[in-house]
């Protein structure tokens, strides 16, 4: 296990090392010279050398990189172009907002999804299992945004039930309650994909399961059967899924930005959109440096979960 | 004087819903086992044995539609659910076909074997454990203090069986199911699990219900012999009298048409044709498109499980005139 482990995180380095190379290639292809536009067109060439090597562009790439890394690793990303304000901060504060609602959309996906999934197929063919057949057909359908805004038509706007938009009220001081409530909507709105996508999955791997020759084993054993169902079945389902649910963890971060959007949540992904339309390039970099990492990390903790729970996986 | 038989099954009816239609896998099976004794089942694919196997622990995904299956006195098909719970793996148990598949693959051996002990003896894990280890010694795993640490993968597909089997008989149950039991493992592991289920009945005084289709396993190991074609049992009796005089033209070809039941020099012969699907409707005798001594009336009138003396049944109508000769 601990030789697993160790391999696992050294290729989680080495994909964190590819990805910070392709993040920093790409500042250096985008056409136009940075010092250039500093400058403007009257610049003299003397000028613009002197300023060059002040800012270390001439040297090698690879030094280049290793600089540019060097000063990641202690936690400079550069200044915003916009906000006149270094990235880091900035890119953490709003990192944790995303984080915030991909938890708690994680947390209503994977438990609906797993329990409707589960239900499906101890009924299967029954009339619930069509109910939720039907329900994730329809989740799936019905892109994000659209949901969303019907949400804030409804439970906002009509209902008054629900904030439209935002993570706090704009005045008065933060708390769990009111971040509860402003969670509430874009949490359930961003986790209705993954959660239609889980329940399928799930239904699908549980019957699978129950159709297997152990689940017959501990039937005839006398096991009743909502514990074989809990202590056979559900376990090697789990097991089958813990990819897919690691991948569903990466898309729910991902996925926020159409959400952070509706909702004017201050999330990282809205402040990317906003980055990109402004061509504010280290904002940008910093994010897709920020967003990458998250998800080898969180590829890196499935492969460990799932290490932990298969003991089939810890000798390979 | 005869003693009880401990399971009575008396026409029992097991059907599935299959896209072509209602399937009769049982189609009216009578068949007696008495305590401690080894009783063979044989039969082509299809014939029924696995399903009658699961009907009468009530775990076929098909449904019973008529019959008997009388346990002890008790009729299993009048039990509740929660009534079957506390049987199975207690009095009757079951030993499947695939070791590699009827493991549960996340569970530690010693707990998969401990299961059945703390449902129906409530041991504690700890109990369980200890019994575990005592169960696998009995099997001949070796190292059986270490091994119920292991997950199944670590064993090969012998041991894996050997587990299997000290799993069906934790609880020293009345009655021991095998489902073909050898049928997936190599041929000298065969020989080892078959004197280990023989072993185990001498020691339990468990009765066996052995499912195989290899006459060689059952001539080795059992003392009677059910000959199930179509659903049915066609004919059984004591294993040596059954194999040397077989009533049922089906039970002739299948000896035939294996190397144990010919005479030295004589070709294997095969039975020709294939047996009914399960779906098709038969008038009369099912095996009468393929029997070598057809009649007219075979094709009309289905034949009843007669008495022939001696333990011995069969199901055919040319044997009516001998049936009735033994008993006047």
């Amino acid at each position: 296990m601990r030789r697993y482990i160790v391999q696992r995180l050294l290729s989680a380095l080495m994909v964190l090392v590819g990805v910070s190379i392709l993040v920093f290639l790409v500042l250096h292809l985008t056409p136009g010279d940075p010092v250039q536009i500093m400058l403007g067109p009257t610049a003299k060439p003397g000028d613009i050398d002197r300023l060059r090597a002040e800012f270390g562009l001439d040297d090698p790439l690879p030094v280049q990189y290793l600089r540019w890394v060097s000063r990641a690793l202690q936690g400079d990303l550069g200044r915003s172009i916009q906000l006149n304000r270094p990235v880091l901060p900035e890119l953490m504060g709003r990192f944790q907002a995303t984080l915030i609602l991909a938890t708690a959309a994680a947390v209503i996906s994977f438990s609906l999804g797993l329990v409707l999934g589960v239900v499906s197929a101890v009924n299967h063919n029954r009339l619930i299992d069509r109910l939720v057949a039907g329900f994730a057909m329809l989740a799936v359908s019905m892109p994000a945004f659209w949901i969303g805004m019907i949400g804030i038509v409804l439970f906002a706007v009509n209902l008054r039930w629900l904030p439209a938009s935002g993570m706090y009220p704009p005045q008065g001081e933060p708390s769990w309650g009111k971040l509860f409530i402003h969670l509430l909507m874009p949490a359930t709105t961003l986790a209705l994909v993954p959660m239609a996508v889980i329940a399928r999955f799930t239904r699908s791997q549980m019957l699978e399961v129950l159709g297997q020759e152990f689940v017959l084993t501990a039937r005839a054993k006398g096991v009743p059967k909502s514990r074989v169902i809990f202590d056979h079945a559900f376990g090697n389902t789990l097991v089958a899924l813990i990819t897919l649910l690691g991948l569903e963890a990466g898309i729910l971060l991902a996925g926020a930005v159409y959400v952070e959007t509706v909702f004017a949540w201050p999330g990282i992904g809205s402040l990317m959109v906003e980055a990109i339309l402004k061509r504010d390039f280290p904002i940008v970099q910093g994010g897709v440096l920020v967003i990458a990492t998250s998800y080898v990390l969180i590829n890196l903790v499935t492969d460990l979960i799932h290490a932990a729970v298969d003991p089939r996986i810890r000798v390979a | 004087m005869q003693p009880e038989p401990i399971l009575r099954v008396r026409g029992l009816k097991t059907e599935f819903q299959s896209a072509a239609g209602v399937v009769r896998a049982v189609d009216g099976l009578d068949l007696d086992i008495f305590p401690g004794e080894i009783v063979g089942v044989v039969g082509e694919s299809g014939s029924g044995k696995s399903a009658m196997a699961f009907s009468i622990l009530r775990l076929t995904p098909g449904k019973i539609v008529a019959g008997e299956v009388q346990f002890r006195g008790r009729n299993l098909l009048d039990l509740s659910e929660a009534e079957m719970e506390r049987l199975r793996g207690d009095r009757i148990a079951m030993i499947f076909q695939d070791p590699m598949t009827s493991l549960n693959p996340l569970m530690r051996i010693g707990s998969q074997i401990g299961e059945a002990l703390r449902y129906h003896m409530g041991l504690s894990r700890r109990q369980a454990d200890g019994t575990a280890v005592q169960l696998l010694q009995s099997v001949h795993l070796p190292d059986a203090e270490r091994r119920i640490h292991d997950y199944p993968h670590q064993l090969s597909g012998g041991q894996r069986q050997r587990v299997v089997i000290a799993m069906g008989i934790s609880c020293a149950p009345d009655l021991l199911i095998a489902d073909e039991p050898t049928t997936a493992l190599d041929v000298t592991i065969q020989a080892q699990i078959l004197n280990l289920i023989s072993e185990t009945r001498q020691r339990s005084s468990a009765a066996v219900l052995l499912i195989t289709h290899d006459l060689g396993v059952v001539a080795q190991l059992c003392d009677r012999v059910a000959v199930m074609y179509a659903g049915q049992v066609v004919e059984q009796g004591p294993t040596t009298d059954l194999f040397a005089n077989p009533q049922h033209p089906y039970t002739i070809g299948l000896l035939r048409s294996t190397p144990h039941g010919r005479r030295r020099g004589e070709p294997l012969r095969p039975i020709p044709g294939q047996p009914p699907r399960p779906g098709d409707i038969a008038t009369g005798c099912s095996f009468a498109p393929r029997c070598h001594l057809v009649e007219e009336r075979c094709h009309h009138q289905a034949p009843a499980l007669l008495q022939l003396g001696g333990g011995r049944q069969a199901r055919c109508l040319l044997r009516e005139e001998s049936a009735h000769e033994s008993t006047p």
